[in-house]
C-alpha cells in the first residue's frame, strides 16, 4: 500500500517543489494550505507522515502539531517540521511541540526524500513491534 | 757737791802751810774731777759691794729722777728692772771679782716708773785686795732703742706685707743688681729671699731673657717712668700670663736709685677675661646674625640694644637708636601703641606676642616681647623679637586666593560634573536606544535573511530538480545555465547564512554550550569535511598535536565552525598543490591552535582589517573560492565568545598562520582515547 504523506504548506510554489522532489517516490501526497485544513485532512485521511511548515497563517505549525499529538491516533505519526527559522531556541521549540525531525529551508531536494524514507522505515519497525 | 765726798775729805789736818798748799792743790784737783764727773753726759755710778750707791752723778739723778738724799737710801737692785736683774747680778759679780765688763745693757726704772735702757761698762776699785766700789759709766739709749724697735716693727710690717703678697716683688739697684725680693719671687728662683742680695738676672735666667730684663731695667732707669709689661710664658705646656709693673725708685732729689718690680700671675684673670670676651662676642654675633629683629628695651621703653637686622630695618646707626624710646624710633609716635606687646607684658608679666602690619615698613611682623625680671620679680627689661612674616602672609594670602579660586573651579567642576552626569544619563539612554536599534537591526537581519531564504529555497530546489531532470530531459547548454543558477544561488545562500549568524551573535541570540571537548575529534571531523576540497585542489593537510592532549573547554559546534572556517580560508588562499597544517599546542592554561598555509599571505596593512566584516582580499582563481567576506569576522566573534583570542601572522606571498586560543579544561585530563591513536 502506498504511503500517504500530508504536506502542510501555505505557499503553493513550495508545495509544488516538494511534490516534484517526491515525484519519483511512490507516495500518495495530500496537501493542506492552513492549520484547520491540515487537521481535517489528517483526521479524515490518517497520513503515514506529515511535512509541516511551521510558519502558517492563523494557526501555526506548532499549534497544529500540538493538536495532532493530543489525538491518540497521531501520537506516533512522524511529523517533519520544515522552517526557515534558524533562530535561537528554534530546535528546542520544534521538538518540544511534538515534531520528530527538523529541516530548514531551502529544502535539499536530495536530502528530503532520504529523511522521509528513513522516518517511514523507523515508523514501520516500531509499529511492527507494537 | 756730794756730801759723802765732803765727809770723805773732811778729815782733820794739821795747819801746815806746805801741807795746806798741797791740800789746796789737791782740793782744787778734786773739784775739777768732781765737776768733770758731775757734768758728764753719761750716767756715772759707783756702787759699794753691798749694793749701796757710793756715788751717782748729776746726769744719773736727772735721768732717773732721784735726789741725792733719795739715792743715799737706794741700792743698785732698786733701780734695775726685774727683767734685767739676773744678768746684772752676773755682771756685778764679775765686776767685784775684778773683771771689767763691757757691753752691759740693762733697763733701769726711774722714780716715776719710766724705763730707761742703758748701755755701758763697769769695773771695780780695790784696796788691799778688797773691792772698795764699782765704777760704772752708762749711756741712756732708750730713745735709740725705741727708734730701733720702731724700725724693726716697721720692717717686720713691710716684710710681712711683702712676704704675704701674692705678687712676686724684687728690688734692684740702678745697675740691676738685686737688693731684695719677697719669698714668692725667691721661691720661683728656688732660693731663699736673703740669698738674692747682690745677684743679677744673669745668675738665674737664660742669657737672652736676662738681657731683655736688663734692657727693660735700663729703659726705666733712664726714663724714670713706670712701665707695665704683659708677658706670656709657656710653662709645663700651660700658658702663663704675667703682668709686670716696673717702677723706678727715686731718692729725695728725684734721682733713680733702683727698680721695683712687681709680677702678678694673671693667667686665670686673662682666661676669664678671654672667656668673657668670647661669650660676649658669641652673644653679639648671635644677636647680630639673627634674621629677626631683636631689641632689648628697658621697662621705660628705652632701647638698650638692637641687633644689626633691626638697624637694617630702621636704616639707622646704633648710636642713633640706643637710649631712645622704642616707640619713637620704631613707630614714630609719642607713646607706645595700644597693641604694643611690651605694654601688654608690663601688665600681664608674661610673654606677649602680636602679628601686625606696619605701614611704615610695608611689612607684616610677628612681634614677641619676653619680659626679664629682677630677683624681686619686677620687670627690668624686655627682649623684643620681631619676625618679618610678610612673605608668609603673602603666601597665606595667595593660598587663600588659590583656595577661593579652587573653590570656584570646584563649583564649576561640580556643575560640569552634573552636566556630565546628565550627559552620561543621556548617553546611557542613547546607548540603550542604540542597543535597542542594534537589536532591531539584528532582528531585521534575521527576519530579512529568513525572508530571503524562502524564495531562494524555491530557486535552488527547482534548479536541482531540473538538473536531476525530474521535470524532463535537458540539453547540455540548459544544464550549464542551471549550474550557474545553482552556484549563484548557493553563494547567495551562504551570504545570507553568514549574515544571519553574525547578526545572531551580535544580538546575543547565540547560546553557547560550553563543555570539556576533545580537540582531536573536532580536528578529525573538520579534516573529513575538507577532504573533497583538498583533493580537488591537490593540497595536503598535516595535523600536529601532541599525544594525550588535554581536553579543552568550549562549545564543540562553534569550535568546529571556527576551525572549518580557517581551514576553508586557507585552501582558498593557497595555490593548488599547496601545504596546509593544523597545529595545537599548550600554552599555560590555554590551548593554542594554528592553521598554517604556504599560500599568498597577507600584506601587513591588511592584517588587522581582515577580521572586519566584508573585508575581502583577492582570492586565487579557481572553482568556488570566493567567500562572503564575513567568514573571519564570524570566526573572530566565535573565538571571543569562547573566551579566546585570534590573530594572524603572515608574510606576503609566503603564507599565513592564523592562531586562536581556547581555554584548557580546568580539570584538564587528557583524553584517554587520544593515547591510543
Amino acid at each position: 500500500m502506498k504511503k500517504r504523506i500530508l504536506i502542510v504548506e501555505d505557499n503553493p510554489v513550495h508545495t509544488r517543489l516538494i511534490e516534484m522532489t517526491l515525484r519519483a517516490k511512490n507516495y500518495t501526497l495530500l496537501k493542506a494550505t492552513n492549520g484547520e485544513e491540515a487537521l481535517d485532512i489528517a483526521i479524515r485521511e490518517r497520513p503515514d507522515l506529515i511535512l509541516m511548515d511551521l510558519n502558517l497563517p492563523e494557526m501555526t505549525g506548532f499549534e497544529v502539531t500540538k493538536k495532532l499529538r493530543e489525538n491518540p491516533t497521531f501520537s506516533h505519526t512522524p511529523i517533519i517540521a520544515i522552517t526557515a527559522y534558524a533562530m535561537r531556541g528554534d530546535r528546542e521549540r520544534v521538538i518540544e511541540s511534538g515534531c520528530d525531525a527538523y529541516l530548514t529551508k531551502p529544502i535539499d531536494t536530495h536530502e528530503l526524500p532520504k529523511v522521509i524514507a528513513e522516518m517511514l522505515l523507523q515508523c514501520n519497525k516500531s509499529g511492527a513491534k507494537e | 757737791m756730794p756730801k759723802k765726798g765732803e765727809v770723805l775729805n773732811n778729815a782733820p789736818s794739821p795747819a801746815i802751810t806746805e801741807r795746806k798748799r798741797m791740800e789746796e792743790t789737791l782740793q782744787e784737783s778734786e773739784e775739777w774731777y768732781r765737776d768733770l764727773l758731775e757734768n758728764a753726759n753719761d750716767l756715772i755710778q759707783s756702787v759699794v759691794p753691798d749694793g749701796h750707791f757710793h756715788y751717782v752723778n748729776k746726769t744719773w739723778r736727772k735721768v732717773l729722777g732721784y735726789s741725792e738724799e733719795e739715792v743715799a737710801n737706794l741700792t743698785l737692785w732698786d733701780i734695775i728692772h726685774p727683767d734685767s736683774i739676773p744678768h746684772c747680778r752676773e755682771f756685778f759679780q764679775k765686776v767685784i771679782s775684778g773683771e771689767t765688763v763691757n757691753d752691759i745693757e740693762a733697763v733701769f726704772v726711774a722714780k716715776d716708773g719710766r724705763l730707761v735702757t742703758v748701755e755701758g761698762s763697769a769695773n771695780c776699785r780695790f784696796k788691799g785686795g778688797e773691792p772698795l766700789a764699782t765704777r760704772g759709766i752708762f749711756r741712756d739709749i732708750t730713745e735709740r732703742k725705741q727708734t730701733e724697735e720702731a724700725l724693726r716693727k716697721s720692717e717686720e710690717k713691710y716684710r710681712v706685707l711683702l712676704t704675704n703678697l701674692p705678687q712676686k716683688i724684687f728690688h734692684k739697684d740702678r745697675d740691676s743688681i738685686y737688693v731684695a725680693c719677697n719669698d714668692n719671687y725667691a721661691r720661683d728662683l728656688k732660693i731663699n729671699a736673703d740669698e738674692i742680695i747682690g745677684k743679677k738676672d744673669y745668675d738665674f735666667f737664660p742669657k737672652e731673657l736676662a738681657e731683655k730684663y736688663r734692657a727693660d731695667d735700663r729703659r726705666i732707669v733712664e726714663s724714670g717712668r713706670t712701665e707695665e709689661i704683659e708677658e706670656r710664658y709657656v710653662q709645663n705646656g700651660q700658658e702663663q700670663i704675667v703682668h709686670t709693673v716696673k717702677t723706678p725708685i727715686k731718692d729725695e732729689n728725684g734721682n733713680v736709685i733702683g727698680i721695683l718690680g712687681i709680677f702678678s700671675d694673671i693667667t686665670e684673670r686673662k682666661q676669664a677675661q678671654e672667656a668673657l670676651r668670647k661669650a660676649e662676642e658669641d652673644w653679639r654675633n648671635s644677636f647680630n646674625s639673627l634674621e629677626d629683629v631683636m631689641i632689648i628695651i628697658d621697662k621705660d621703653y628705652n632701647i638698650e640694644n638692637i641687633n644689626d637686622c633691626g638697624l637694617a630695618l630702621l636704616e639707622k646707626s646704633r648710636e642713633e637708636v640706643i637710649g631712645r624710646k622704642c616707640y619713637q624710633v620704631i613707630d614714630d609716635r609719642d607713646s607706645p601703641p595700644e597693641e604694643c606687646p611690651c605694654k601688654l607684658a608690663l601688665k600681664t608679666k608674661q610673654v606677649e606676642s602680636v602679628d601686625l602690619y606696619e605701614e611704615r615698613f610695608g611689612k607684616y611682623f610677628s612681634i614677641k616681647s619676653s619680659p626679664i625680671f629682677d630677683e624681686k620679680g619686677e620687670i627690668v627689661k624686655f627682649v623684643d623679637l620681631r619676625r618679618d612674616i610678610t612673605e608668609r602672609k603673602r603666601v597665606e594670602r595667595e593660598l587663600q586666593e588659590k583656595n577661593e579660586q579652587l573653590d570656584a573651579q570646584n563649583e564649576e567642576l561640580q556643575s560640569q560634573s552634573e552636566e556630565l552626569m546628565s550627559q552620561q544619563q543621556e548617553l546611557m539612554e542613547k546607548t540603550r536606544e542604540v542597543e535597542k536599534a542594534n537589536r532591531l537591526k539584528s532582528d531585521f537581519l534575521a527576519n530579512m535573511s529568513h525572508e530571503l531564504r524562502t524564495p531562494l529555497n524555491v530557486i535552488i530546489g527547482f534548479s536541482e530538480l531540473m538538473t536531476d531532470e525530474v521535470p524532463g530531459k535537458i540539453n547540455k547548454e540548459q544544464r550549464q545555465c542551471l549550474s550557474d543558477v545553482l552556484n549563484s544561488s548557493k553563494h547567495l545562500l551562504n551570504l545570507i547564512n553568514d549574515v544571519l549568524d553574525l547578526s545572531k551573535i551580535e544580538s546575543g541570540k547565540v547560546e553557547l554550550k560550553l563543555e570539556n571537548v576533545t580537540l582531536t575529534e573536532i580536528i578529525e571531523s573538520v579534516t573529513r569535511t575538507m577532504v573533497p576540497i583538498l583533493r580537488l585542489r591537490k593540497q595536503s593537510l598535516d595535523i600536529e598535536i601532541e599525544e594525550r592532549f588535554p581536553l579543552v573547554y568550549a562549545d564543540e559546534g562553534k569550535l568546529g565552525q571556527v576551525l572549518l572556517n580557517l581551514v576553508d580560508n586557507a585552501t582558498k588562499f593557497t595555490p593548488d598543490g599547496g601545504k596546509l597544517k593544523i597545529e595545537a599546542a599548550r600554552d599555560g592554561d590555554w590551548c593554542q591552535v594554528s592553521v598554517i598555509d604556504n599560500g599568498t599571505g597577507i600584506k601587513k596593512e591588511d592584517q588587522e582589517r581582515i577580521f572586519e566584516p566584508f573585508t575581502q582580499i583577492d582570492v586565487l582563481p579557481g572553482e568556488n573560492r570566493e567567500g562572503t567576506g564575513l567568514g573571519l569576522a564570524l570566526t573572530k566573534q566565535l573565538v571571543e565568545m569562547c573566551g579566546g583570542k585570534i590573530w594572524v601572522e603572515s608574510e606576503y606571498e609566503k603564507g599565513s598562520r592564523f592562531i586562536f586560543t581556547v581555554p584548557l579544561a580546568t580539570n584538564g585530563q587528557p583524553n584517554p582515547e587520544e593515547g591510543n591513536k
